[in-house]
């Protein structure tokens, strides 16, 4: 009868939310609390790391990771609560990773789209296979077509967003997430 | 390669970023084209697995470099914001009060936990800000600052005013000093020198009122 809602809300009850957790150890680590920051970072380290490692590649994935949880403990007290604390974080770990390639094409002059290295094509989709498969397609990709391909597909952004993070008009965003698309296709069969 | 200038709307078709009148002369493009349904299913699939990729962990703890960067980043301005604005002239008020509520400052100052007298005349203000730092907890402190609040309520009454005096004294020092630290950081944030500089003081301000936190729970 009706005792489905009833279990589900005593489950809820029970098992507080990742958001719910976040709330609370946020603001026990915005007070100096390391061991609040320490679970914060485990409950977001999968993510966030998967977004370096496929923006950035996966050499400097660890290193930008840190960077971005310590530069997120800087910054604690002015997350207002506005949004999840998981889109704030999120938006930072962003804007960390497109400084650092800034930074990276301002010291080694590279510009532009790099060639995929070689290397298999790895075979066509299977939905898992393809999922596998889709990592490795991804590191081969352009470094735009992958930003806007990660942001866009993976991540969840609007172009209208991607345009704001890249200060890009958000038809270039569109063009470039299409010829990600069909280069992955290309990749993947 | 495909020439079909239809093939470049397939992806925002399958994103639903499309006016209905192009949506419409799309799909009775896709009727017929099996070549355009084949990118369009690629595609989705490629939009189904790129939102199902997971997110294993690092494979290894980044975890403790994090932490060993933030314990050297001792100095850093920002954590210790939210604490800054916490502390109103009440509190502050209250803070004199419970190092007050000792009976002389020179002598919770002076004396590490040995029960020898008061030296009525020490220069508490010196001593306040050359004193040996203890480390703080910075949780230990938010709570002995409250309970510091509540018991010196009652304790107004009946506290020696050259003490109060000396304690007004460091206080409005340490507060002369972080005002110096928040103007100069506002004009240059970045600075280390001035994030230390800072920071020291911060610490100075919270051990002297931990102190007076202790002090006031030893004769409460």
């Amino acid at each position: 009868m009706g005792d489905g809602p009833l279990v589900s809300t005593l489950s809820t009850a029970a098992e507080p939310t990742a958001a719910e957790l976040d709330r609370v150890d946020v603001a026990r680590a915005a007070a100096g609390d390391m061991a609040a920051f320490e679970r914060v970072y485990r409950r977001h380290a999968g993510r966030i790391h998967g977004l370096v490692r496929r923006m950035m590649g996966p050499a400097e994935a660890d290193d930008v990771t840190q960077e971005i949880f310590v530069r997120a403990w800087r910054k604690l007290e002015l997350f207002r609560g506005e949004a999840a604390f998981s889109t704030w974080l999120h938006r930072l770990a962003v804007n960390v990773i497109l400084a650092r390639r800034q930074q990276a094409v301002r010291h080694h002059e590279r510009f532009g789209a790099e060639k995929p290295p070689p290397g298999r094509r790895p075979g066509r989709r299977d939905t898992t296979g393809l999922r596998m498969d889709l990592e490795a397609a991804m590191a081969r990709l352009p470094e735009g077509a992958r930003r806007i391909f990660v942001l866009h597909d993976v991540e969840g952004y609007t172009h209208e967003e991607i345009g704001q993070l890249l200060d890009v008009a958000p038809g270039t965003s569109k063009s470039q997430l299409h010829r990600a698309r069909m280069t992955l296709r290309d990749y993947l069969t | 390669m495909n020439q079909d200038p239809w093939t470049d709307r397939v992806s925002a078709y399958a994103d639903d970023d499309m006016e209905a009148a192009e949506r419409a002369a799309l799909e009775a493009h896709l009727r017929t084209c099996a070549a355009c349904r084949g990118v369009l299913a690629d595609v989705r699939a490629l939009r189904e697995a790129a939102t199902a990729l997971e997110n294993p962990p690092p494979s290894r703890d980044l975890w403790p470099g994090i932490a060993a960067r933030i314990r050297e980043d001792g100095a850093r301005v920002l954590p210790f914001e939210p604490r800054r604005t916490r502390w109103t002239a009440p509190r502050l008020a209250a803070a004199a009060l419970a190092i007050v509520a000792l009976g002389s400052a020179g002598l919770w100052l002076t004396r590490a936990a040995g029960p020898g007298p008061a030296a009525p005349g020490t220069p508490g203000t010196q001593v306040v800000l050359t004193a040996a730092l203890p480390a703080v907890g910075e949780q230990d402190y938010e709570v002995a600052l409250e309970r510091l609040e509540r018991t010196l309520d009652a304790r107004r009454e009946g506290l020696d005013p050259a003490t109060v005096r000396v304690i007004d004294q460091s206080m409005a020092i340490i507060d002369a000093a972080l005002a110096d630290a928040e103007r100069a950081l506002e004009r240059d944030p970045g600075s280390a020198y001035l994030n230390r500089h800072y920071d020291a003081t911060m610490r100075k301000k919270i051990d002297l009122m931990r102190r007076a936190a202790d002090a006031t729970r030893a004769v409460s």
